[in-house]
This record gives structure tokens, C-alpha cells and sequence, in this order.
């Protein structure tokens, strides 16, 4: 079989494919969700970077209100059900020791990620969240396995 | 045990709830109105020069003398609309694509003076008319200056902050254009001397519906897209801004870039990570 074609996921973009792609992305307390639909073999990723879209600028899956109903509406498009997507949540680390705010960015962002999916009725099925180290995660669309390895380098 | 609140307590507290409530109504509504001019002046931006396109070149070939002075007239002013609406697309398009999230970068070793030089030539016919000239700094002593980015990224923020630049100047304010290079870090300084931005507003100036006067006579055209849009593209290439502003003196922008080869995008494996990985 051939190797999947290889992806790097930019911050503030997402990718749904039916083809077998490998997507890397580094998140640091950027929040990426893998949603995976096996009876269809259709995999989604997004990456964003603020759990909510303040109105300023363009309003773009940067944020997390936007990347996670954008990055739902196009598995649909590609044909995919509720009933039968799963998530996987990464991310959401705090690399600032110094953040006084009750939550944290990291912490926002995953909150916005569990909410939005508990309210679609989506089941998180796997995580890796939270701590201080940076993530690197390889999303294979192919079977919806996700590789993952801490970073030493900060994001 | 809990104390209960008091009438007056529970009063003060919905007079507040009511009013962040009245708050984010007028946040609303004034986001309403700012989306429908923005639409009204999208709308516009695209019709006019496509209209003096269509008009321009059917009176062209409705031509009956033939005189090469007139036809090269004719075909410089088409040329100059096209251009104008090549300009708006390449914007809409970007922020379309922005907002889809479907952005991907094409990091390549490239020659910053070139970019810049693309960047002037794309804008010669509009700074030419109004009798500016856009200055390239010691552009010959920089010509070895070379980093892996996004070119085609790169310069449609260029083209965007030197368009502004040439909006907001007048006739004989010349722009200048210099390349920084101070030890490890690489910028772009674009310094005009139009009439500046106020202090008060500046953060304003990337917010994609905003335009600083939004009166259908302010002559500046533009719907303050493209500032939105070379925003986003800067976080893209991990630039960042500088703006610096004073009224009636000018504005001096700032881009600071960033080699994508020691970055993410261009080689994942060259950022140290641990041996260990786990599957999910």
C-alpha cells in the first residue's frame, strides 16, 4: 500500500479527508480535535488557537467556537453522521508558569472543545490534555490513530 | 448558616445583568451595520473597476481611426482597473480561504529584495498616478538577503500595507521601503508621511469591517479587508507588526519575519522531541 500523504496543519486551519493522510501538527496550549468516522473512513482535524472569536479581524477556525463547528459541518459534508463520529482531544498545555487567570489559555480552549462535543453528543474516546510540555500529534486519517510525542522545545 | 440576599441585593444585581445585556445589544448592532457596509463596499470595489473595464474596452473596439496613441491610452486605463480589481479578488479570496481555515503555507527560499520589488512593480501604476514615488532603500547592498518563507504570503501583505501607505499620503509624500537587518533579526520597514494613524485607533486597523472613517465621502476606497487580511497571513508566517503612528507625520510599519526552516511547517523532525511516542 502506499504511505499516506503527508500534512503539517497550520494554527488556525483544519483539514477533513477521505484519503489516507498523515497530519502533523504542534500544539502547545493550542487545542487540536481528531474526529473519526469509521464506517465511512473519514477523518477530521482542527487546530485553534482562542477558545472564542472576540468579533475582530476575520472570523476564522483560529478560534475554537468557529474550528469546531466548521471542522463538524465539513465531516457532514463529506458524508459523515453524528452517530458515528468520535473525538479525539489534544493539547491544551501551559507553557506559561506565570498565568494568573483562573483558567488559562490551555484550559479555555480545551473547556470550549468538551462542551461543544458533550452538547453535539460526541464521545471523547481518547485525550492526552493539560501539563507543561508542548505536543506534537500525527492524525492518520486512514484509521483515526493518533501518534503522539511530548516536546522538549516550547511551542 | 448562608445568609439569603436581600431584595435590594438581588435588585442591583439584575440592573446589572441588564445592562451588560443593553451592552452587548448596541455591540451587536453596531457589528450589524459595520457587516452591511462592508458588503456595500465589497460590492462596490469589485463593480466599479469591472464596469470601466467592460465600457473601456467595448468603446475600444468600437474604434474607428486608427491611432496607436489612443488605443495605448485606452489599453493602459483597462490595465489600471484590472489591476484594481485583481487587487480586491486577491483580498476576498484570501479572507475566504482564512475563514474556510483551508490555508497552507509554501515555504521556499526566497530572495527578499525580489519580493519587494514584485510587491512595487504590482503597485507602479497606482502610485505613479498620484505622483508618489515608492522609495526601495539600499535595495542593490541587500540583494544576498535570502530566507525560506512564503512568497506569495508575503506579498500580498506587502502590497497591502504599501497600498494603505499610498492612500493615506498625498502627491509628493514619498514612501520608503528598507530592509532591516540587525543582527539575528530580519525586518521590513514601510514609513510613510501621510496623515497617520490616531493613537486611540490603531488597534483598530486589522479589524476586517473596520474603516477608520466609514462616511461614503471619505475618498480612500478600500473596505479594510486587506489589513485583516495581512494579519492573518502574518501570523501564518510567524511575522509580526510594529505601528508606529503620529497624526499629520506619518505612519512606520514594522514586519518582523521569521525563517520558516527553523519552524514547524519546513522540517517537523528538526524540532527536538522526546524518543517516546505514544499511540490514541
Amino acid at each position: 500500500m502506499n504511505k499516506p500523504r503527508s500534512h503539517f496543519l497550520l494554527p488556525g486551519t483544519l483539514l477533513v479527508s477521505t484519503d489516507p493522510m498523515e497530519v502533523t501538527t504542534l500544539l502547545g496550549s493550542c487545542v487540536s480535535v481528531c474526529l473519526w468516522d469509521s464506517t465511512k473512513g473519514i477523518g477530521g482535524i482542527n487546530h485553534f488557537m482562542l477558545a472564542y472569536w472576540n468579533g475582530q479581524g476575520i472570523a476564522s477556525p483560529k478560534y475554537g467556537n468557529i474550528a469546531m463547528d466548521t471542522l463538524l459541518k465539513r465531516m457532514y459534508r463529506f458524508g459523515s453522521h453524528k452517530e458515528h463520529l468520535v473525538a479525539k482531544v489534544f493539547g491544551g498545555a501551559q507553557l506559561l508558569q506565570t498565568q494568573q487567570e483562573l483558567l488559562n489559555i490551555g484550559q479555555k480552549n480545551l473547556q470550549l472543545a468538551r462542551e461543544f462535543l458533550s452538547k453535539e453528543g460526541i464521545a471523547i474516546i481518547a485525550s492526552s490534555e493539560e501539563g507543561h510540555r508542548g505536543r506534537k500529534i500525527i492524525f492518520n486519517t486512514n484509521n483515526g490513530l493518533v501518534k503522539m510525542k511530548y516536546l522538549r522545545a516550547s511551542v | 448558616m448562608k445568609e439569603q440576599p436581600t431584595i435590594n441585593q438581588l435588585k442591583a444585581e439584575l440592573e446589572e445583568a441588564k445592562a451588560s445585556i443593553a451592552m452587548l445589544n448596541a455591540r451587536l448592532l453596531e457589528s450589524e451595520q459595520l457587516k452591511s457596509h462592508f458588503i456595500s463596499n465589497v460590492m462596490n470595489e469589485v463593480y466599479n473597476p469591472f464596469t470601466a473595464i467592460l465600457s473601456l474596452s467595448e468603446s475600444l473596439g468600437k474604434l474607428n481611426e486608427v491611432s496607436l496613441e489612443k488605443v495605448k491610452r485606452m489599453a493602459g486605463l483597462i490595465h489600471h482597473e484590472a489591476l484594481q480589481l485583481d487587487f480586491q479578488l486577491q483580498n476576498i479570496f484570501a479572507a475566504a480561504q482564512i475563514e474556510a481555515g483551508t490555508c497552507e503555507l509554501q515555504a521556499e527560499l526566497i530572495s527578499l529584495v525580489e519580493v519587494v520589488n514584485e510587491a512595487i512593480a504590482y503597485l507602479k501604476p497606482q502610485f505613479e498616478k498620484k505622483g508618489q514615488d515608492l522609495i526601495h532603500v539600499d535595495s542593490d547592498k541587500n540583494k544576498h538577503i535570502s530566507l525560506i518563507n512564503d512568497s506569495a504570503k508575503l506579498r500580498l501583505i506587502l502590497i497591502n500595507i504599501l497600498s494603505n501607505a499610498i492612500k493615506f499620503s498625498e502627491a509628493n509624500q514619498d514612501i520608503r521601503i528598507t530592509i532591516v537587518k540587525t543582527g539575528e533579526e530580519l525586518s521590513i520597514e514601510i514609513e510613510d508621511k501621510g496623515k497617520g494613524i490616531p493613537k486611540e485607533k490603531l488597534n483598530l486597523i486589522f479589524d476586517s469591517f473596520k474603516k477608520l472613517d466609514l462616511s461614503i465621502k471619505s475618498d480612500q476606497g478600500g473596505y479594510g479587508l486587506g489589513l485583516a487580511v495581512s494579519k492573518a497571513y502574518a501570523e501564518y508566517i510567524g511575522s509580526d507588526f510594529q505601528i508606529t503612528s503620529k497624526d499629520d507625520q506619518g505612519t512606520n510599519v514594522r514586519l518582523i519575519l521569521r525563517d520558516l526552516s527553523q519552524d514547524a511547517g519546513a522540517s517537523i523532525e528538526s524540532r527536538s522531541s522526546t524518543d517516546e511516542s505514544e499511540m490514541f
